[in-house]
């Protein structure tokens, strides 16, 4: 929106004033809020009490172990998440774009689908599907031959249970936006390429790829801040079990915040996690970023 | 340009206006009002009790009151208790008015918490009988005892030691609604199984004997239906309780809240729950929620609440279930819900009245009847046993020796979810052995309750 100037140099308040209403909620639910976590950080506030205790909850996070395992629980899942649904939601984008695809329009709607169910109805499904006496997982295994298993209660098997969930979840939405994007990508460049004899794979890697960095790049960060926020799942599917094998940050942070009242601590791992997702926000931004699509301003 | 101008105006006087309306909107939704921040009051009523209160008036002249009833739990079956304890104050007062409210565990501390903290809290409301202490540090909890009088009629009607798992630094805090754990087995699975339906085990070994012979694989060799229900994670210390009443141990912690977790009693208590998953007589994988029992999944439990009968009269019948009296010399595990007053309830003489009737007998007959509670009240245990005495006779003769973790533990949040939970879970899954998982647990509580004594 431009900013009208009056001849005596003075700013319009329109602009300011149109926009206020939305900037109140925003303050009143995000942006206070935010200030306010970053406030209890350094206290030790429980609801009841709250004292000023520095750097004490940042201390604590060094040598809580279930913290470390939510970390790398967290990590892990996001990578293999964003990912897995990067390559897929590509190749499958890819695929469905193909003219001779039939009923690209009906295999897109069913796999965009997950992405707009409600996270605990997806979890109810998933956890029947998981169900090591009546799901249909095991029940398939059997079917071949081979024993089921407790898929969410090992402590090898849960979290990679939850990636799988979560790619499920995803890959819609990305193969959505690479659909988009390789609508734009004009015809000619293929039928150039393909006049100097390049194959199909080769003006996928040569011609879609790199044209749809910007692209790629948006979903990277928009995944990843997604992923890292992940919690309805864990809360409903594994509880953060077993042994800790599936808790994350945003776990972490409800337990400390709503189960233990640990207030102050909470504020602290979410800060953490801010600047976590900020940290990586900015490397994609610096590296991934080439080609200056998306300004950071 | 004076066209512009005037555009200009109607424009900025929208927008102020849009700001304003939205502001407005937004007070009016999040805010209490001055008047209710003012007078600090419980903030219970609704608009419509409150104009009820402004226009009514009862038969006595009584100015018309609406009191909060808060209630942790879920199902019909609560509906039904906290509609009907509305009821009956309503039919001993025509001038209060309760509005009653009942909230799932998962979410009522920290609801109450946030009440608390605006206040907005109920002037009657449950609290978990171990997150007591929590709740009197808030300051807002009423002397009962105080309350009520020395010439109340529940001080001769409430078993001794049911008073005291309310009482903390020498403060009464409420009648008990009380949740028991009877020693329950599945008649027909013992008859499946080739055992007496009518005789229970009476001893630690016949219990792993029993449990031996009731336990059901499926074809992959896994634990179908376990002998006897453990719960290895979430809230195992509730199993382990159990089974350190049966090794003679009787608390937790001792006076000053230190943990007898190291006692040899608790930990041959924690290695005979673990010898139910060593045995492979309980896949610790499925044998992990309380409500095992209540589906099926297990012959036998000491850690099924009575306040599952009316479940498993649904699911499994009381034909097929069998209920031990006083289990093992005589002690069994008791929790449940207190309930408690808002000692800043501005209508505290008819929150005192709504009390008395909700503890009273019809009150105590009521948890019994609706919610399965074990009524805390000697004068409503017949009401209760009379349901199915062969069921509830048993329960009620359980309640005067039953036994609750030791006294109300301001640290008990460390315990639970920061020491013993993760400790035993680790235990179970084979990650440490027993004496390690409980010094582990030592550890960890002693390193919290520094903490929170910091901190405080």
């Amino acid at each position: 929106m431009q900013i009208t100037k009056r001849s005596s140099g003075k700013q319009s308040l329109s602009p300011y004033l149109y926009i206020a209403p939305a900037f109140f909620v925003y303050a009143v639910f995000i942006l206070v809020p935010l200030l306010c976590a970053i406030v209890f950080s350094f206290t030790n506030y429980n609801i009841q009490n709250m004292k000023f205790t520095g750097l004490a909850n940042y201390a604590r996070m060094l040598s809580d172990t279930k913290f470390h395992q939510a970390l790398l629980n967290t990590l892990l899942y996001s990578f293999f998440v964003v990912a897995v649904n990067l390559v897929l939601g590509l190749l499958l984008a890819a695929v469905l774009g193909q003219r001779w695809f039939k009923g690209s329009a009906f295999c897109r709607s069913i796999l965009y689908i997950p992405y707009i169910v409600s996270p605990i109805a997806a979890s109810m499904i998933w956890l029947y599907l998981y169900d090591s006496k009546v799901g249909v997982i095991n029940m398939i295994i059997k079917g071949l031959g081979f024993s089921g298993k407790s898929w969410l209660l090992d402590e090898k098997t849960a979290l990679p249970c939850l990636i799988v969930m979560g790619i499920w979840q995803g890959v819609g939405y990305c193969m959505v936006v690479y659909f988009s994007a390789l609508k734009n990508i004009p015809d000619y460049l293929y039928e150039a390429a393909r006049i100097d004899g390049a194959s199909a794979v080769t003006q996928f890697f040569k011609i879609s790829v790199p044209l749809l960095s910007s692209t790629t790049f948006f979903l990277l960060v928009m995944t990843m801040i997604s992923s890292f926020q992940v919690f309805a799942q864990i809360m409903v599917m594994t509880g953060g079990g077993p042994l800790g094998s599936t808790t994350t940050i945003a776990h972490q942070i409800y337990e400390n915040a709503f189960v233990k009242y640990s207030m102050g601590y909470a504020s602290s791992q979410a800060v953490v996690l801010f600047v976590i997702v900020l940290i990586f926000t900015l490397i994609f931004f610096k590296y991934g970023n080439k080609e200056g699509d998306v300004e950071l301003d | 340009m004076k066209k512009e101008g005037g555009v200009g105006m109607k424009k900025k006087v929208i927008a102020v206006l849009m700001s304003g309306m939205m502001l407005v909107s937004l007070l009016a939704g999040c805010g209490t009002s001055n008047e209710q921040a003012a007078e600090g009051q419980s903030g219970s009523k609704t608009a419509d009790a409150q104009t009820e209160k402004d226009s009514g008036s009862g038969d006595g002249g009584q100015e018309e009151v609406t009191l909060t009833l808060w209630w942790p739990g879920s199902g019909d079956a609560y509906e039904e208790l906290v509609n009907g304890l509305a009821d009956l104050v309503e039919a001993e007062y025509d001038w209060i008015k309760i509005d009653p409210l009942v909230i799932p565990w998962s979410d009522y501390d920290a609801k109450m918490n946030v009440a608390f903290s605006g206040g907005t809290a109920p002037d009657l409301f449950g609290v978990g009988l171990n997150t007591l202490p929590n709740y009197v540090q808030t300051g807002n909890l009423a002397d009962m005892r105080e309350e009520l009088g020395d010439d109340w009629d529940g001080w001769d009607d409430i078993p001794e030691n049911i008073q005291e798992y309310t009482t903390y630094d020498d403060v009464w805090y409420g009648v008990l609604m009380c949740d028991l754990r009877p020693f329950m087995w599945r008649k027909d699975l013992f008859e499946k199984a080739g055992l007496d339906p009518d005789t229970p085990p009476t001893t630690k070994e016949e219990l792993m004997e029993y449990a031996e012979k009731l336990t059901e694989y499926n074809d992959d060799g896994k634990v179908e239906v376990a002998g006897f229900q453990i719960q290895t994670s979430g809230f195992s210390d509730q199993t382990l309780f159990s089974a350190m009443l049966m090794c003679g141990i009787a608390d937790f912690w001792d006076d000053n809240y230190d943990l007898t977790l190291l006692e040899p009693e608790v930990i041959e208590a924690a290695e005979y729950c673990k010898a139910f998953v060593d045995n492979g007589l309980c896949d610790y994988s499925e044998g992990i929620a309380t409500t095992s029992f209540t589906e099926g999944l297990a012959a036998m439990t000491l850690n099924t609440a009575c306040n599952e009968l009316g479940n498993l009269k649904e699911t499994i019948g009381f034909d097929n279930i069998g209920v031990s009296e006083p289990f093992m010399d005589g002690v069994n595990f008791v929790g449940g819900t207190i309930v408690c007053a808002n000692k800043n309830s501005k209508n505290m003489e008819a929150a005192m009245l709504a009390y008395e009737v909700i503890a009273g007998t019809k009150g105590c007959e009521l948890a019994g009847t609706t919610a399965g509670f074990c009524p805390p009240r000697e004068s409503a245990l017949e009401a209760y046993v009379a349901q199915a005495p062969e069921i509830y006779g048993p329960i009620a003769e359980i309640l005067p020796k039953a036994k609750t973790y030791g006294p109300l533990n301001p640290y008990f949040a460390d315990f639970r979810q920061g020491a013993i939970m993760d400790s035993m879970e680790q235990v179970y899954y084979g990650k440490v052995e027993v004496k390690e998982g409980l010094e582990n647990a030592v550890e960890a509580y002693n390193r919290l309750r520094e903490e929170r004594d910091a901190n405080n």
